[in-house]
């Protein structure tokens, strides 16, 4: 009797087979689309993250510097204020001595209420640069918001895609990939 | 309505005060890393890995049974983690109440962290650990990592009132929303014809 073996393939033999001749299924590619834009999200969010901590800590320094702005100006006023009694003590006094030594004193605040004033006209423009900067840094924050949105709409598309194996719900992940990934490019040349 | 269904005749704050008021160096540490690991900000890491799992599982055998179940949770916590994603976003707008530093004096609460005032209802972080626990379910076929997911999710849940953000009902509400969300998104996502069936 001959023997005729016959071999009756398995559903795993068969996707085993399958997979040899066609290379990785859809949802090894799937898989691997996800996880390549996961990495992508993660630095995306990284970073958003460290977009608002930059513009947090220069927010910060720019009202430290207002503080400081604003502590010159006190001074500055209170020197104001000594000038001008010292100007009035020196109209009300008719002792020539007296006249001098408030005059010399006059002089004097005059002086330091200069480089007051300069010292708090720098601190301002030092705060007002650092708010400027601040707002400047959080530009590229809502790119980077939308640009994370569209990674995860297109994560989502595509395991979607791996459970129905419609293709073009995967050129849907695509786009919305593609899109994530150009928001993102737009927000670091911001 | 809302001294029922959220206040719960007082007893939602006074479950705070309760979660909230004892406090130890090494669980201020634990209740921080799982508020960290249950942060929504780390959706990349869990799916990432889940996609590296779900490639693996495919490459060694494709269209089995764990194969499938890989890419139903890899669909379901990607899609559930949009949808939550807005309806949390919504819902904390919607309802705006206040967090305990808004309600409670400073020295009647302990806040381990910044203080937060607004969008206490739901909490982001309870519907984010439900559903990276309530997503890998299924793939977790021994009782010890079933045991592990729910100790997860519990815990995260937990340390947000224990670090002071949350109440108890915020958590709660926004652990069974999410819940209902897998598990509706579950069913929908098993019924669609064509890939990832069972083998015949």
């Amino acid at each position: 009797m001959s023997e005729h073996h016959m071999h009756v393939h398995g559903a795993h033999e068969h996707a085993v087979e399958h997979q040899a001749h066609h290379g990785p299924g859809l949802a090894q590619q799937v898989a691997i689309f996800t996880a390549i834009l996961s990495t992508i999200g993660a630095v995306v969010a990284y970073m958003g993250a460290a977009t608002q901590n930059e513009a947090m800590l220069l927010k910060n320094g720019a009202v430290l510097k207002k503080a400081e702005a604003s502590d010159q100006w006190s001074f500055y006023q209170s020197k104001s204020t000594k000038g001008h009694l010292a100007e009035l003590a020196s109209r009300l006094t008719k002792d020539p001595v007296q006249i001098e030594h408030y005059k010399k004193e006059i002089e004097r605040y005059d002086v330091e209420k200069k480089e007051i004033r300069g010292k708090a006209e720098e601190l301002d423009k030092e705060s007002q640069k650092m708010n400027s900067e601040s707002e400047r840094s959080l530009h590229p924050l809502h790119k980077l918001e939308q640009a994370l949105t569209l990674i995860q709409i297109a994560i989502a598309l595509g395991s979607i895609t791996a459970l129905t194996r419609k293709r073009w719900l995967f050129l849907a992940a695509l786009i919305a990939a593609a899109g994530g990934i150009s928001l993102f490019g737009f927000a670091l040349a911001l | 309505m809302k001294d029922w269904l959220y206040d719960w005749g007082g007893f939602n704050a006074a479950l705070f005060q309760a979660i909230n008021a004892h406090h130890a160096g090494w669980a201020d540490w634990l209740m921080r890393a799982l508020t960290w690991a249950g942060d929504h900000d780390r959706f990349e890491f869990y799916i990432g890995a889940l996609a590296l799992v779900t490639w693996w599982q495919w490459a060694r055998a494709p269209a089995s049974a764990s194969s499938r179940a890989c890419v139903l949770a890899l669909a379901c916590f990607s899609v559930g983690y949009v949808i939550d994603g807005f309806l949390v976003v919504g819902l904390k707008s919607l309802f705006d109440f206040p967090r305990p530093p808004a309600i409670f004096s400073a020295d009647a609460l302990v806040v381990v962290g910044t203080p937060e005032f607004h969008h206490s209802f739901p909490s982001g972080h309870a519907s984010f650990a439900t559903l990276v626990a309530a997503s890998l379910w299924p793939l977790a076929t021994r009782p010890a990592a079933r045991a592990a997911l729910a100790a997860f999710a519990f815990g995260v849940c937990v340390s947000r009132p224990y670090l002071g953000f949350h109440f108890p009902a915020d958590v709660l509400y926004g652990s069974l929303k999410t819940l209902l969300i897998v598990v509706a998104m579950r069913a929908a996502l098993e019924r669609i014809p064509g890939g990832a069936r069972k083998p015949g």
